[in-house]
C-alpha cells in the first residue's frame, strides 16, 4: 500500500510537480536518498544507520519521469542495485525526486546532494557510478554539467555513467505535444483554448524532455516546432569519464525500431545519435535490448547483463 | 506528520483544481453564451428583451460558479481545521524529528 502511494505521488509529481513545489504543497517530493522505502536524511548519523554496509564504491540510481524508486524493482523481487552489490560489491544508493521540476533544477539539487555525501557518507567515497533511467539520465547529465561549471569535488570521483533508455536527443512525443498546444492556442474558440490551457499544465520536467534541456539557458530558447529529426544537443557528454548507453526497442524491423524505439524514446535519441538504422556492426559503449518497452528497461534481466558488463569493465 | 502534510497537500490540490477549473469553465461558458447572445441581439425588435435575459443569465452564471468556489473554500477551511486538530493530538513519529 505504501509503495502504491509512493508510486501515485511519483506520478503526480511528474505531471504537476513544478506547481506543487511552487505552491508549497505537501505532496511535492523532495530530492532525497531512500532506503527500504524511507527517506534518508543527508547527515552522518542517518546515513550510518541506513547504510551499515556502506562501501567506498557507490552506484547512484536515478529514476525517470513520473516514477518513484519502485520502478527499479523486479516483479520477482530485487533490483539492479542489490544485484550490483552482490556481483561487483557496489554500494547502491537510490534517489527519489520530484520529476516535474525542471531538469536543470533537479540536476543542481543532485549535484548538491552528492557534494554533501562526500562530507558525511559513512565510508570514504572513492568511486561513483551514476545510473540514470529515462529522464534520470538527463538529470545525471545536468548534475555533471552543474558540477563541472561550479567546480564541485564529487565529479572527480565519478568512474562512469550508464544511461538506460535516456532521451539524450529529446523525446518526439513531447515535441509533438508542444506544437499541438501552440496550434490550439491560435484557434479563436473558447473550448479549444481551454484544451490548450489543459495541455500546457504539464510540468516543466515533461517540457524539458522535448529537446532534452539540461540548462536553464536551453529552456529559455525553446520554440514550438516539431521535427522527427532529433535536435543536436548543445551540452555534450563530459569527457571526464566514460559513458555507456542502453537502448530498448519494441520492434524487430530496423526502420520501425529507429522511429519508435521502446515506444517512448527512439533509438537515435537513446544512443545520443550513434544509432544508424542501416548499420550492422556493434557500437562501442552502446547496448541494445530487443522486444522491451520503455518502463520494463528499469527492471529487465537482459538490461542487467549489459549493466553488469558496463559497470564491471575496467574504466 | 508527513502523512498529514500530504493530506493537506491533497486537499489543497483538489481545492486549487476546483478553483482554477471552475474559472476556466466559466470563461468558456461566458464566451460561448456571449457569442449566442451577440447574434440574437442583432435582431432590432427583440434586442431589449434579449439584453434583459442576457443580464439575468450572466448573473446566474457568475452566481453558480462563484457558489461552487465559495463552497469549496468553506469545505477546505473546515478540513484544514480538522487537520490542525489531528496534528495537535497526533504523536510525533521518528520520521518527523
Amino acid at each position: 500500500m505504501g509503495s502504491l502511494l509512493e508510486q501515485a505521488i511519483g506520478a503526480l509529481n511528474g505531471a504537476v510537480g513544478d506547481y506543487l513545489a511552487r505552491t508549497g504543497n505537501g505532496l511535492a517530493t523532495e530530492l532525497t536518498l531512500v532506503r527500504g522505502g524511507r527517506p534518508v536524511r543527508p547527515d552522518a548519523a542517518s546515513l550510518r544507520a541506513a547504510f551499515p554496509d556502506a562501501g567506498p564504491r557507490l552506484a547512484i540510481f536515478v529514476h525517470g519521469l513520473m516514477c518513484s524508486e519502485d520502478v527499479w524493482e523486479f516483479e520477482t523481487g530485487g533490483d539492479y542495485g542489490a544485484m550490483l552489490q552482490r556481483d561487483l560489491g557496489l554500494c547502491p544508493l537510490v534517489l527519489r525526486y520530484n520529476s516535474g521540476l525542471s531538469i536543470p533544477d533537479n540536476g543542481a539539487r543532485l549535484s548538491a546532494l552528492l557534494e554533501r555525501l562526500l562530507e558525511v557518507f559513512p565510508a570514504a567515497i572513492e568511486r561513483v557510478v551514476l545510473i540514470g533511467y529515462s529522464m534520470g539520465g538527463l538529470v545525471v547529465r545536468s548534475a555533471c554539467h552543474h558540477a563541472s561549471v561550479s567546480g564541485a569535488a564529487w565529479l572527480s570521483r565519478v568512474e562512469r555513467g550508464v544511461y538506460v533508455g535516456t532521451p539524450h536527443l529529446g523525446a518526439p512525443l513531447e515535441r509533438a505535444g508542444r506544437v499541438l498546444a501552440w496550434a490550439l492556442r491560435r484557434v479563436d474558440d473558447p473550448v479549444t483554448r481551454l484544451v490548450a490551457t489543459l495541455a500546457d499544465l504539464r510540468s516543466d520536467g515533461i517540457k524539458d524532455l522535448g529537446d532534452a534541456d539540461l540548462r536553464h539557458e536551453d529552456r529559455a530558447r525553446r520554440e514550438p516546432r516539431f521535427s522527427l529529426r532529433d535536435p543536436r544537443h548543445p551540452v555534450p557528454l563530459l569527457d571526464d569519464f566514460p559513458h555507456f548507453l542502453i537502448a530498448g526497442s519494441r520492434f524487430d524491423d530496423r526502420l520501425t525500431r529507429t522511429l519508435f524505439g521502446d515506444l517512448i524514446v527512439p533509438l537515435p535519441s537513446a544512443t545520443d545519435g550513434r544509432w544508424r538504422h542501416d548499420a550492422s556492426h556493434p557500437i562501442d559503449g552502446v547496448a541494445f535490448v530487443d522486444r522491451v518497452h520503455h518502463v520494463a528497461l528499469a527492471h529487465d534481466a537482459r538490461v542487467y547483463e549489459h549493466l553488469l558488463r558496463f559497470c564491471g569493465d575496467a574504466p | 506528520m508527513r502523512d498529514l502534510a500530504r493530506l493537506r497537500g491533497l486537499l489543497s490540490l483538489l481545492a486549487d483544481a476546483v478553483e482554477h477549473g471552475s474559472r476556466a469553465v466559466e470563461e468558456v461558458h461566458s464566451s460561448s453564451s456571449a457569442r449566442a447572445f451577440g447574434v440574437i441581439e442583432l435582431v432590432p425588435s427583440t434586442r431589449e428583451h434579449v439584453r434583459a435575459v442576457r443580464a439575468v443569465h450572466d448573473a446566474g452564471v457568475a452566481l453558480t460558479y462563484g457558489g461552487v468556489r465559495l463552497v469549496t473554500r468553506v469545505v477546505r477551511a473546515s478540513f484544514t481545521v480538522g487537520l490542525d486538530v489531528a496534528e495537535a493530538v497526533a504523536p510525533t513519529s521518528r520520521d518527523d524529528r
